[in-house]
């Protein structure tokens, strides 16, 4: 699998670069951290590292995005990562520090005593973002069930299987907020640097907003649904449903599977 | 050495479909797991959802569950929490420790807290997983899971007493006394009259929100009634900005409410239709209310004359 993956980082760079040659530069310095090293299995050390150097740490900075005339976006991801990534969490249940599951039965019980989503406003009071400052979120409607639907589709926004936990939690937030504070961007090959799952859109081509790897498994990978990086998101524009997925749910992809990794490969060598 | 050439538990429960993990492969995962060489993975999972995949995948469950409680205990006993530069690591076994209890975790916490030490906070430039918490949020809540509530016979534990303990010591801290209120509410270790209930919303008005979002959790309105009554006089017995605060604390908790006819009744009406409520003063703390009241009244007095005559 190590081979696998410094190929697809070896690939990974050189497209990044030819598609995207504002970041060139950005991304021979990240390598240079790096040593060589491919970036998709990081240690928290290595990341540390990266975090260390701004170009990095301080992403969501391609072109401003042309947001769909739909109401939401949506992203779906686990319960884990809702809790760390949502500052000036004020709720006490669950409280930010619970452990995923019983923080699941919080929102799980509330969903089904309000039957709507919830404001995660009602939960904390400041911004959604990863530690780097952005989240990836697409126009593609992702609802609870079917659950084979929501893989599907989940899938068709780059999101294996292993990416989600049987703990995990749809979102959503309004495009005019999201508008009015100019928060899409175009993401670029910096932003997902360490992820060995994502199509760099081209920079000449003027996009108006990134594309998804579809990520359902034929005879070639083809492009998915649009996506956007968005900057911190203030919770007040976000909406969250609590979603289980069973660790055997099909369809099945894991991110690491050799089947996936060989069609990556594929998919950015004929790019 | 960053092993992220190496081959993890998880990727070969996932390939060997017919693999059970020794307790010894379980160990040297969790160090791997504790030292950041998966951090890819659970950034993404989180450590007790790691886990809990190789132990789902893992050709016989039962066996291998029962192999990693073996050595995640021989993983805390080694645990040294005075580490200071082991966050990372301190963070992971929180969770396991949550989720797992061995006996050896609860020990190693309440020593450390009783001690009077102080876990720190993990930046969130570090950008792990992790990032961004509060570490000694984390230990106290890690306790909690040990004893989510007090059991017949709490007296007769030590181990118990010593949790009271080591909450009663972080009454006296401005960060933590409103957490520490709210357990020993919510342990019915004291009641709401309580005068720690007052000394800890002068110290914090956050222990207003701690308790209240307990009490509105109870089912029987009569109790809410009753409860959130001798709340808002503790709050009365505070001051204006403990009545403010108590006043936000509902609105943020969904609870709607109207003051009648400018006295100090309060008509509530509470979130998914579980219906209205009057709260007033508690009718034990009148007395001295008014005389409270009286107090501040001649000191206000007193401080505008001296204020004329200056």
């Amino acid at each position: 699998m190590h081979r696998a993956l410094q190929i697809l980082y070896g690939l990974r760079q050189d497209k990044g670069a030819e598609r995207q040659p504002t970041f060139e530069t950005d991304l021979i310095d990240l390598d240079r951290i790096m040593a060589g090293k491919h970036p998709y299995r990081l240690s928290a050390r290595e990341l540390q590292e990266l975090m260390n150097s701004p170009n990095f740490s301080r992403g969501a900075s391609g072109n401003t995005a042309v947001l769909p005339n739909q109401e939401y976006l949506y992203r779906i991801s686990t319960i884990t990562k809702l809790l760390s990534y949502t500052t000036q969490w004020h709720s006490t249940s669950p409280r930010r520090e619970d452990l995923p599951w019983v923080a699941f039965r919080f929102f799980e019980a509330e969903v089904s005593r309000m039957r709507r989503w919830l404001p995660l406003a009602q939960y904390a009071g400041g911004e959604f973002a990863s530690p780097r400052g952005f989240s990836f979120w697409s126009s593609q409607e992702l609802m609870q069930s079917p659950l084979s639907r929501l893989l599907e589709n989940a899938h068709r926004v780059g999101v294996p299987n292993d990416w989600l936990d049987e703990v995990s939690v749809i979102m959503r937030c309004r495009t005019k907020y999201l508008e009015s504070e100019n928060l899409a961007h175009i993401p670029t090959v910096v932003d997902s640097f360490d992820s060995h799952i994502f199509h760099p859109t081209k920079e000449v081509e003027r996009p108006t907003c990134g594309v998804a790897i579809n990520l359902k498994l034929s005879s070639s990978l083809s492009t998915g649904r649009d996506e956007y990086v968005l900057g911190p998101i203030q919770t007040d524009a976000i909406e969250v449903y609590p979603v289980r997925i069973p660790g055997d749910s099909s369809p099945q992809i894991d991110s690491f599977s050799m089947v996936l990794l060989g069609l990556l490969e594929t998919h950015y060598a004929g790019m | 050495m960053d092993t992220n050439g190496d081959e993890s538990l998880l990727d070969k429960v996932g390939v060997d479909k017919r693999y059970t993990p020794s307790r010894d492969e379980w160990e040297l995962e969790l160090g791997r797991l504790l030292v950041g060489e998966r951090d890819y993975a659970l950034i993404q999972l989180g450590i007790t959802s790691y886990v809990d995949r190789i132990v789902e995948r893992s050709h016989d469950p039962v066996v291998s569950s029962q192999n990693l409680e073996i050595a995640l205990r021989h993983v805390v006993s080694a645990w040294k929490p005075h580490n200071v530069n082991a966050s990372y690591l301190t963070f992971c076994l929180m969770d396991l420790l949550a989720a797992h209890q061995p006996p050896e975790g609860f020990a190693k916490i309440l020593g450390f807290m009783q001690q009077g030490f102080y876990f720190p906070e993990i930046p969130l430039s570090q950008g792990g997983y992790g990032a961004g918490h509060d570490l000694h949020k984390k230990a106290l809540l890690t306790l909690e899971y040990y004893y989510p509530t007090a059991h017949p016979g709490w007296r007769e534990d030590p181990a118990f007493v010593s949790y009271l303990d080591v909450l009663e010591n972080h009454l006296q801290d401005q960060r933590f006394c409103s957490y520490a209120i709210g357990r020993f509410v919510g342990l019915n270790i004291i009641g709401i009259q309580d005068i720690k209930v007052r000394s800890a919303i002068e110290l914090n008005p956050d222990a207003i929100h701690e308790i209240v979002s307990f009490l509105s959790t109870r089912t029987r309105l009569a109790s809410i009634e009753s409860e959130l009554s001798k709340v808002y006089t503790q709050c009365f017995l505070v001051g204006r900005e403990a009545i403010e605060r108590f006043e936000h604390v509902l609105s943020t908790l969904g609870i709607s409410l109207m003051r009648s006819n400018d006295g100090p009744q309060l008509e509530l009406k509470l979130p998914r239709g579980q219906g209205a409520i009057t709260i007033d003063f508690a009718a034990d703390d009148v007395i001295e209310l008014l005389e409270l009241g009286n107090d501040r009244g001649v000191e206000r007095a007193k401080a505008l004359a001296a204020a004329e005559y200056s």
